[in-house]
């Protein structure tokens, strides 16, 4: 356990870093992210460090400062709102089918809502219980439950697409 | 995709977006002391110039607009297709033109975020495309106006109608609104073929750059930006943005003869480079640049995107009075 705030910067931005990445999409607003963060624990650090799980916490906090980003994010990206024709539009030349899969779910959590997809990164990529994600969102389980289900539909959606593109061509 | 296949190219995909985190050492916190030094110049510096700033008023920006790089005319773009009926609360937010000559205007509930995904989407393409087809299996097969149409989706949150009629295809395309879709074939029925809207911009590409997508957006006249995606020998998306943005911590470099921030991502994903450009335009504006290059051999790196910034033609952001409002 980090008992100072200088140790738990060292120990846990990356992860902290990596986690944002995956909510954002963007490692700009990552680094914002925590960022701000880490500036606001560092001064309550001396009651953050004699909770259970400081980590949980200020993980929460990552969280938190994600779902309430949206008015200081602005309109500092326009890739994600102009999907509209993206159905009409001839396949990207990436090289290999997997990676065109993989921009497909790229480009379906980006146009995520943000409670799903915050927890679906929970869920996937932190393998969070949906107990634990019900907690980290300030929801029911069932709530919890249902932006996952939700998620997974849309990104399933987005991956079918190019699995269809791709047999057709 | 089988159950188990999707959820290894999720976790997969996820994993691989977090690798694009920047390094740990880009998270500059002051130390104790240092905050503590901060807080107390803040004070210090308040008591001096809160006085000055309540006698003269809050300085302007200290960078007016001046000699920035070469210029563009306004190009103005007819929007002939649009909707006259949007759901109560629903304003616009986007027109755009993709590279396919289609069209698209985006609509969102007042007071909903840019960037929440919760948009209403028409789009259209002129000129016989076609059959209009559904990305995936129609849900419904329905009328508009007496023309056939499809209804489409993934049983959730998004649902897409799709027509045409008059030499043109039709798409709606609703993301996370709520939107039943009743509301939306009533969005449809009052698409009119006749209108005379405008996509105004100012931004002329760079030599050896093909456009795909030019577009203005934003919530309000007031904070209306440009926007432009090239492709070339890497991808780049540029953006005219109003405000000015959190400070970022990137090499400072010039460009366009005024003070700029690059970023070049590491490590970058699939073997390729990811460079991002912020340029302080003065009077109020920004541009905002991203370099993509997926490929595994991408040589890319700050000096192609800043080349690009250099030379991209950029003018006054015309005035988006339909922003922010019913059509």
């Amino acid at each position: 356990m980090s008992s100072s705030f200088e140790e738990f910067v060292r120990d846990r931005t990356g992860v902290l870093l990596r986690y944002a990445t995956a909510l954002t999409c963007d490692p700009h607003q990552a680094q914002d992210i925590v960022q701000n963060v880490l500036l606001r624990a560092q001064q309550r650090w001396p009651r953050i460090v004699t909770l259970d799980s400081p980590v949980a916490y200020v993980n929460r906090m990552v969280t938190n400062e994600f779902l309430s980003w949206r008015r200081r994010r602005a309109a500092s990206d326009v890739m994600v709102p102009h999907g509209g024709m993206d159905a009409f539009s001839p396949p990207l030349d990436d090289p290999t089918d997997a990676v065109d899969e993989r921009q497909a779910v790229f480009a379906g959590i980006a146009r995520l809502p943000r409670k799903q997809r915050a927890a679906v990164v929970l869920r996937y990529y932190a393998n969070r219980s949906f107990a634990e994600i019900a907690s980290e969102l300030g929801c029911s389980e069932a709530t919890a439950r249902s932006h996952v289900s939700r998620a997974l539909a849309a990104l399933r959606a987005a991956a079918t697409q190019v699995d269809r593109v791709m047999e057709a061509l | 995709m089988k159950t188990e296949e999707f959820d290894g190219l999720l976790r997969e995909s996820l994993r691989l977006m977090a690798t694009r985190a920047p390094a740990a050492g880009a998270v500059r916190l002051a130390g104790g002391n240092q905050a503590r030094r901060r807080v107390l110049i803040g004070v210090a510096l308040a008591i001096v110039v809160l006085p000055v700033v309540l006698w003269v008023g809050w300085p302007r920006p200290v960078l007016p607009p001046g000699d920035t790089g070469p210029t563009a005319d306004r190009l103005d773009t007819p929007m002939t297709s649009g909707p006259t009926w949007l759901p109560p609360e629903f304003t616009e937010r986007s027109r755009g033109r993709k590279f396919d000559g289609s069209q698209y205007r985006t609509f969102a509930r007042t007071g909903e975020a840019p960037d929440s995904g919760q948009l209403l989407t028409f789009s259209y393409l002129l000129g016989d495309p076609g059959p209009n087809t559904p990305p995936g299996a129609p849900v419904a097969n329905v009328e508009v106006n007496g023309h056939p149409a499809w209804l489409s989706g993934d049983g959730t949150d998004v649902v897409i109608l799709g027509w045409s009629a008059d030499s043109r295809q039709y798409q709606l395309d609703a993301q996370s609104t709520g939107l039943a879709g009743g509301e939306l074939l009533r969005v449809a029925e009052s698409v009119s073929a006749g209108r005379s809207d405008l996509l105004s911009t100012a931004l002329v590409p760079p030599a050896g750059f093909e456009l795909r997508d030019i577009a203005v957006h934003g919530t309000t006249a007031a904070d209306a930006a440009m926007s432009m995606t090239l492709r070339g020998p890497f991808t780049v998306v540029l953006d005219v943005v109003p405000a000015p943005l959190p400070e970022r911590y990137g090499d400072p470099v010039t460009v366009r003869g005024r003070p700029a921030q690059v970023f070049s991502l590491a490590p970058p994903v699939f073997g390729g480079h990811d460079v991002k450009l912020f340029v302080d335009l003065g009077g109020d504006r920004w541009l905002v640049a991203r370099a993509q290059d997926e490929r595994s051999a991408s040589t890319l790196g700050p000096e192609d995107l800043i080349r690009v910034a250099e030379t991209v033609g950029i003018g006054d952001t015309p005035p988006a009075p339909w922003m922010g409002l019913r059509p």
